[in-house]
């Protein structure tokens, strides 16, 4: 029984913007995914590695207050750091080091723990997004309405965008001003103000391809367990196929120092060592967005181009937007 | 009277096999039944109306807007309710119809509104507040009539509006089509199979067969006879009395079950009818001027179609 049935009634208001349609999209998948408690859950967890590399900042901060610990955390820097030109720096001058020790600090945050949550998280969002729709054949309501193909998925991915950037690109930035907060004078602002502009540049390059890789297994089926075991397995497989195949060759080397670092001893990074790490990268899609991250982060070696990768990751989220393109017009075809 | 769709020369082909072929249409305000047998080219009709699937050739326009290159403005002002059973999932009814609203440029607070009123007036209440996936399929068929209205489109285009629905709800949904085409001046498109629904709210009827169109007229012209007659439904043992009607110069034969078509004018006199019952011993029911049945003109239409096909 209707609630207040007053018959049917005209409608004369204005309409929004239709190039903004799409934002209704993005918004609702923003709601609907929030209801998860596990997400919720989940993203309040993703928040504790920025807590642990926040007390980086703290602690490196407060060590530039005190002239006769700055020696003893240079050591235990330069030790962290094992060799390469953060070490070196932090054994001719600590505060000049400032810039890379907290680029270093949020790379880290990038690299390690939120490379495997993006995994989790992305995985608990994106293969429902586009399946569900498709098996509900909500996109015959969608397209019945002023919203294109490419709209709508600019929507879909702005719900992973938004999730993605609550975990990497908020947690990174807050540990940015905490570091300018926690500084002893203002000038910490000059000598830094690149990395927010370096966070969300790699935070693009984290969230814009695997936001099109995900929501591309997700057009793919109706099912969405089986577009979040393709996602999964595309980062295990990679992994996992990086280590074997960078394992087999150090194994396999003529470099006795390779041999025994392949064994898991530590040394420092030879060229050839560094040349078998770099040959495999390719089929992992974790150490190849980790190559160009370091590279926003103006931490990889100068020699080093990361235009190969940077075309990979290109093709990878070209190819995954096409592909969605494709197979959600060829269901509204059928 | 203004077309609303004006259609020339549409083809559409699939894997080389004609959807549609070489179509010329022009569908005028007002409430259209669209008829056509299973894979006769409906739903492509009415997915080349709304931008969905691109077309080979020919031109198309809806409510004066072409297409493809005005389809935001065609799908401002028209609704669609799909055949297929749809909905966004894990969204309860008003969130859901919000949402479309919301899709259609309705500010937020303003189609929340909206969303209530034309939910109260397609007969969903306090279910409204539950979650879509928990719905029957008559109530999601009204939540899709909703979306379909919330924008206040001026065509409507309704894909089997009435499938799913009991008899009580059935009814409720034509008199809501019906009250959208006389008291709010909504033109409608309506698809379906049930030639009755047709007949009970439609004001003219295109029929599609084999991907062309067979028919296009109003029904009250379809219904007249091209020669006048008489229709005399009997008892039993028509057969009986239309040999003898023949046999006494009228040119009689049997058009449905019980049911025997006399051309003639008779309207005058029907007297050698009454005299061929008589002496043949068949008992005459009723009599009435002979018209056209929409289920004999669309067997009609499908029966050319075949024919000319074969």
């Amino acid at each position: 029984m209707p609630l207040h049935d007053v018959g049917y009634r005209s409608w004369g208001g204005t309409r929004s913007v239709a190039m903004l349609r799409w934002l209704t999209v993005a918004t609702t998948g923003i709601q609907l995914v929030w209801r998860g408690t596990w997400l919720r859950r989940t993203i309040f967890f993703t928040w504790l590695p920025a807590i642990v590399l926040a007390s980086g900042f703290l602690f490196y901060e407060q060590a530039l207050t005190r002239p006769n610990a700055q020696q003893e955390v240079a050591r235990i820097l330069g030790a962290a750091a094992r060799s390469g030109p953060l070490a070196e720096l932090l054994k001719e001058d600590i505060v000049k080091a400032r810039h890379d020790v907290w680029a270093t600090l949020l790379m880290t945050f990038f690299r390690y723990p939120q490379a495997f949550v993006m995994v989790l998280v992305v995985g608990m969002i994106a293969p429902r997004s586009i399946s569900y729709d498709l098996r509900s054949k909500a996109y015959l309501l969608y397209f019945s309405k002023p919203l294109t193909l490419w709209e709508y998925i600019l929507g879909k991915s702005m719900v992973i965008w938004f999730y993605l950037a609550m975990i990497t690109t908020v947690p990174a930035c807050l540990m940015y001003i905490l570091g300018i907060l926690l500084s002893n004078d203002w000038s910490v602002v000059l000598a830094t103000w690149d990395l927010p502009i370096r966070i969300l540049s790699a935070s693009m390059v984290l969230v814009i391809p695997t936001t099109a890789l995900a929501l591309a297994f997700s057009s793919a089926t109706h099912e969405s367990r089986y577009a979040a075991f393709a996602w999964v397995a595309t980062w295990v497989i990679g992994a996992v196929s990086y280590a074997v195949l960078t394992a087999a060759s150090t194994a396999t080397s003529t470099d006795p120092l390779v041999r025994r670092m392949g064994r898991g001893r530590r040394g420092e990074i030879t060229p050839e060592m560094a040349a078998i790490t770099e040959r495999w990268e390719f089929v992992s899609p974790y150490h190849m967005l980790g190559r160009v991250q370091e590279w926003i982060f103006g931490l990889s070696a100068e020699d080093k181009s990361i235009t190969p990768y940077a075309i990979a990751i290109g093709l990878v989220t070209l190819l995954s937007l096409l592909f969605m393109h494709w197979q959600i017009s060829r269901r509204l075809k059928g | 009277m203004t077309s609303i769709v004006e259609i020339e020369g549409l083809t559409k082909l699939y894997a080389n096999r004609y959807a549609l072929r070489d179509i010329d249409l022009k569908i005028p305000s007002g409430v259209t039944g669209l008829l056509g047998p299973n894979g006769s080219g409906k739903s492509t009709l009415i997915k080349s109306l709304l931008g969905l699937t691109k077309i080979q050739f020919g031109r198309v326009s809806v409510l004066g807007f072409e297409l493809p290159h005005r389809l935001r403005e065609v799908r401002d002002h028209v609704g669609y309710l799909p055949e297929d059973d749809c909905y966004l999932a894990g969204l309860t009814g008003i969130e859901s119809i919000h949402a479309m609203a919301k899709l259609s440029g309705m500010h937020s607070i303003e189609g929340l509104r909206r969303s209530h009123e034309i939910l109260d007036f397609s007969d969903i209440g306090s279910e409204r507040y539950r979650n879509v996936e928990t719905y029957s399929t008559g109530m999601r068929q009204k939540l899709k009539f909703a979306q379909a209205l919330v924008h206040d489109p001026e065509l409507l285009i309704l894909d089997e509006p009435t499938t799913g629905l009991d008899p009580l709800q059935r009814v409720g949904m034509l008199r809501r089509i019906q009250s959208l085409a006389k008291r709010a001046g909504k033109s409608v498109l309506l698809s379906t199979h049930i030639l009755h629904d047709v007949k009970e709210v439609c004001d003219q009827v295109v029929i599609l067969s084999k991907g062309q169109i067979r028919v296009v007229d109003r029904l009250e012209n379809l219904s007249q006879p091209t020669e006048p007659g008489i229709q005399i439904k009997v008892a039993e043992r028509a057969d009986e009395l239309v040999r003898e009607l023949n046999l006494r110069g009228c040119n009689a034969a049997i058009r449905e079950q019980g049911t025997i078509w006399a051309i003639g004018d008779f309207q005058a006199d029907c007297s050698e009818i009454w005299r061929a019952a008589s002496s043949s011993r068949v008992t005459i029911m009723g009599m009435s001027p002979a018209t056209h049945s929409l289920e004999q003109i669309f067997f009609d239409a499908v029966k050319e179609a075949d024919h000319a096909s074969s």
